[in-house]
């Protein structure tokens, strides 16, 4: 069957990508590029999800192992073949996903895809690819647990994310799974994993997609058929305020704060990327250029996980000075002083890093199979530069406002007995109470009455900004009449509003109405 | 107009390279899979021309590459210019070349053109940026001296470098804190002229036409001509072998052995010889590999021939639990000992490692960006102009079992060796 060639009605779409599904219902995307170099992407979707705290790393261990060997490709032989190429079989781990990655010349991809396809469905498993796997997992997590630099960002992570919460647990594992999962442990796993159902596949390369579909469906059209249920991720974002602050052996500190971000797909995320990308031009122009308090600083917003977040990072000798600066920088943004040059130069380097993407096919095979596990259309990370030529300066603000709320911070630091920051700095967005409650105070306002589009709406009186306020108190509040209040509630993508840009405050409590 | 002297094949790809009336060697490829386009100059400088006074200058200079220059005053005008230009950017600074590079929409191709000339030949070295400067530099100081690897850094640099700054590109802290306008300037003067660098832009360009914007742009680029890189000495030197007790991570155990390679001036031959060798050794069909890693006590392991212009190394690495350091150590010098001898390779096997060497070639070409920031502003440097690479692949086909038993001779069997063990107890063991 002639695969179904896609054709891009928008412009920096790129071209040439077909998709097509292997008999055993494994979802291909492919995009066709001239050249000498294939790219083959195998996603198992899942990731952490599908992991407990007893065997978290699992995935990544078995599939490590996996990949020294199996079927009619044993280790010895797939040695051998690996040497003659000269291929690639990289592994990435992550909370939503795991992805092995195989980089050749065109001419190895038949061979390549049908080892690698025997190695996932008949690993061998052998004791010695397994204690190598297992004596590399170790290292790296000894090397990650002593390097500030990839540390802290797990530090952030402990205030950041509620107790249980599946992106807590670590897909490369721990020592201690490391240490102790089995071959035996490892098979049943693979044995649960390795099907069609939990399968996505990417390619980008020159091979066309009829040749392709014809070597896929030959060797990963085989594998066995159904799939695991993967649960949803329920909302991060810490409650209040946090700070953790972790001491390890380090000349200087570093600093990472986390804060929700809009899920995929979710129409603010284009405009919240956007003004995450003009928070890291500011850190850069504010910390290093204007103060320089740091050699490192950086801004962002993740895209393709189930529950995104947003971050700063800075690495500095005055965390007190340039965490105040991290708060204020966010704060300026989100309250509406973005220069429209800013912007625009967004929106042109998001056109140079597209095309810097396009020149190598790991690139379009991670942004393809992302896209299509986050939002289900492979397109959704191709046109980010198209969508943030639509937005105005004041679309940025809004979405910061409205998903950036608390603040957790992870600090990292040599001697935190004189860490002159003893608490976390609020962003400011929102203003929040001790107990994490959103306490805001000012005028009410309903729109559309009586309709099905009644919305309640208070403008902040301290910071001029708008909310709608959802849930059975707030519904009281129209039927009393109150034109001005003082609430308390918690932020909630929960209930509806007629201006869907506004943060939404569950309100719990009506403290004064004056 | 220029005219281009020579096209030169690389791996299929059409590099065309010409030298500008002052010395400016220039290379362009047109690559159309994306309407970017990547400008990279490398200027012949870093740690291995500082001297005690001078050591972290070279990387101090990178930085300023970034500030104020007679087109943008200062370094806010600068990241403006930047975002108007949707330009993508980095540089780095390493033993034996800087390199500055950026990224930007084949559109706008002339304007960073001009961008890259007026930061490489006006830059200001304002008092006031430099001090800044100075703070963000220690913090990068700092973020390094973090490093699980910071003490094997320094032991390296202490043993095999007789002068160790010229293995030190982030600096003392000392020097950092001293840094003036005026040997900035010096710097400029000696290293930052025309023959003494080259330009490479790749990407969605035409090639004539790119490099007769080269030579517009670029053409008032003085000549200079007081670079002493071409003539500098060897900065590496094992005499006598040596052993260094590491401090390093709990739970981690490392071994590194660093002897002296062949230079690409001197002994070309033994470099391509050593390439394959190398190669050899990282098959992980052959025994190297297999009797140290997938049936030994290491987690991974190379050994290898690292082609630098003054300090060429054969190096072996490798991570394994530090209650096995001793197991993996004696392993290792047995496979060391075992390798002098022919039966150790067989015919197959060098083939193949020689074929792989021309297949990472072909797997470089992936990316016009990284050939234009990576692999073609490192074999420029390392073999004075791109003859060497270009003549590589031919080279390293030719090399037979007795060029690698020649080398591993002359460069292994008989030579010193300095030897690092890292372990959590360090010193103390």
């Amino acid at each position: 069957m002639i695969a179904a060639m896609i054709l891009c009605a928008v412009t920096l779409l790129p071209e040439n990508v077909a998709a097509f599904h292997l008999q055993n219902g494994i979802q291909v995307i492919t995009r066709t590029i001239p050249g000498e170099v294939e790219g083959l992407s195998v996603f198992i979707i899942g990731g952490t999800r599908v992991q407990s705290p007893e065997n978290q790393g699992i995935e990544a261990l078995a599939l490590e192992a996996a990949m020294a060997g199996g079927g009619s490709f044993p280790g010895e032989r797939w040695r051998q073949v690996m040497d003659r190429t000269r291929a690639e079989l990289t592994g990435s781990y992550n909370y939503d996903f795991s992805r092995l990655h195989l980089r050749c010349l065109s001419e190895d991809l038949p061979l390549l895809a049908g080892g690698l396809a025997e190695c996932l469905s008949l690993p061998e498993l052998s004791e010695e690819s397994v204690e190598r796997v297992r004596r590399q997992a170790v290292s790296q997590l000894n090397l990650e647990r002593v390097d500030p630099d990839r540390r802290v960002w797990l530090t952030s992570n402990i205030g950041f994310m509620p107790e249980g919460h599946p992106y807590l647990l670590r897909p490369d594992g721990t020592i201690e799974t490391a240490s102790r999962i089995t071959s035996a442990d490892m098979a049943v796993f693979l044995e649960r994993r390795i099907r069609s159902g939990n399968i996505l596949i990417t390619h980008a390369g020159p091979t066309g997609p009829d040749v392709l579909r014809g070597i896929l469906e030959n060797t990963f059209g085989v594998l066995p058929e159904g799939g695991q249920e993967v649960p949803g991720v329920p909302p991060h974002g810490a409650p209040r305020d946090t700070l953790v602050v972790e001491e390890m052996d380090a000349t200087t500190t570093y600093v990472v704060v986390k804060f929700t971000a809009p899920p995929p797909g979710h129409q603010d995320q284009p405009a919240f990327q956007a003004a995450m990308m003009v928070v890291d031009e500011l850190l850069w122009q504010v910390l290093r250029t204007d103060h320089a308090l740091t050699y490192a600083a950086g801004a962002g917003a993740t895209t393709t996980y189930a529950e995104n977040w947003g971050y700063m990072y800075v690495t500095t000798s005055s965390p007190l000075h340039a965490c105040s600066l991290m708060a204020q920088v966010l704060r300026s943004v989100a309250e509406g002083d973005v220069d429209p040059e800013l912007l625009q130069g967004v929106v042109r380097t998001q056109v140079t890093m597209e095309g810097i993407r396009a020149q190598t096919m790991n690139a379009q095979c991670s942004l393809l199979g992302a896209g299509v596990i986050a939002t289900g259309h492979w397109s959704t990370l191709f046109d980010a530069a198209e969508r943030f030529g639509t937005l105005t300066p004041g679309d940025l603000s809004a979405a910061l406002r409205k998903w950036a709320d608390t603040a957790a911070w992870g600090i990292v630091t040599g001697n935190a007995g004189e860490l002159d920051m003893q608490k976390p700095f609020p962003l400011g967005i929102h203003p929040i109470n001790e107990e994490g409650l959103v306490v805001l105070s000012g005028g009410i306002e309903v729109l559309f009455p009586g309709s099905r589009s009644e919305t309640v709406v208070l403008t902040d009186e301290s910071t001029g900004h708008p909310y709608a306020l959802v849930g059975d108190r707030a519904k009281r509040l129209i039927e009393e009449g109150v034109t001005g209040a003082t609430v308390l509630g918690r932020l909630t993508r929960e209930g509806w509003s007629v201006r869907q840009e506004l943060p939404r405050i569950h309100v719990t409590e009506v403290r004064r109405e004056p | 107009m220029n005219a281009i002297l020579l096209i030169l094949n690389l791996a299929g790809m059409n590099l065309n390279a010409s030298v500008l009336p002052n010395g400016l060697s220039v290379f362009t490829a047109g690559d159309h899979t994306a309407p970017v386009v990547t400008i990279c100059v490398a200027v012949k400088t870093g740690a291995t021309c500082e001297t005690p006074e001078t050591n972290g200058l070279a990387h101090f200079y990178e930085h300023m590459f970034f500030k104020g220059n007679a087109a943008l005053p200062d370094q806010t005008a600068y990241n403006q210019r930047i975002r108007a230009l949707g330009i993508v950017r980095n540089a780095t600074t390493s033993r034996e070349v800087v390199r500055y590079y950026i990224t930007l929409e084949s559109a706008l191709f002339e304007q960073g053109m001009e961008f890259m000339r007026d930061a490489m030949l006006t830059p200001l070295f304002d008092q006031e940026e430099m001090e800044r400067e100075r703070m963000v530099i220690t913090d990068e100081y700092l973020r390094n001296a973090s490093s699980p690897w910071w003490n094997l850094w320094k032991a390296v640099e202490n043993t095999v470098y007789p002068e160790p700054w010229r293995g030190n590109t982030i600096g003392e802290l000392s020097v950092i804190q001293s840094a003036s306008p005026e040997v900035m300037r010096m710097f400029q003067e000696k290293y930052y002229t025309a023959d003494n660098a080259a330009l490479f832009i790749l990407g969605d360009i035409d090639e004539a036409e790119a490099l007769e914007a080269a030579r517009e742009i670029f053409g008032e680029w003085s000549a200079g001509g007081r670079s002493d890189y071409d003539m500098l000495e060897s900065a590496i030197s094992v005499e006598k072998d040596t052993t260094v007790a590491v401090s390093g991570p709990e739970g981690v155990g490392y071994i590194y052995m660093i002897l002296e390679g062949p230079s690409i001036l001197s002994d070309r031959r033994g470099t391509y010889a050593g390439d394959v060798w190398g190669s050899y050794l990282n098959l992980s069909s052959r025994r190297f590999q297999r009797n140290l890693v997938t049936e030994g006590p290491f987690s991974e392991v190379y050994g290898g021939f690292h082609t630098q212009r003054f300090s060429p190394m054969v190096t072996f690495g490798g991570m394994v639990s530090p209650d096995r350091i001793g197991e993996g150590l004696a392993l290792l010098e047995a496979e060391i000992h075992a390798m002098g001898f022919p039966e150790y390779y067989d015919a197959e096997g060098i083939a193949m490692a020689a074929e792989l060497l021309r297949r990472e070639r072909l797997l470089s070409r992936e990316s016009s960006r990284d050939l234009a920031i990576q692999t073609l502003p490192f074999w420029w440097v390392q073999g004075n102009g791109m003859e060497y690479f270009l003549s590589y692949e031919d080279s390293v086909t030719a090399m037979e079992l007795s060029d690698i038993t020649d080398f591993v001779d002359a460069y292994i069997t008989r030579r010193p060796r300095a030897l690092f063990l890292v372990t959590p107890e360090g010193g103390e063991k």
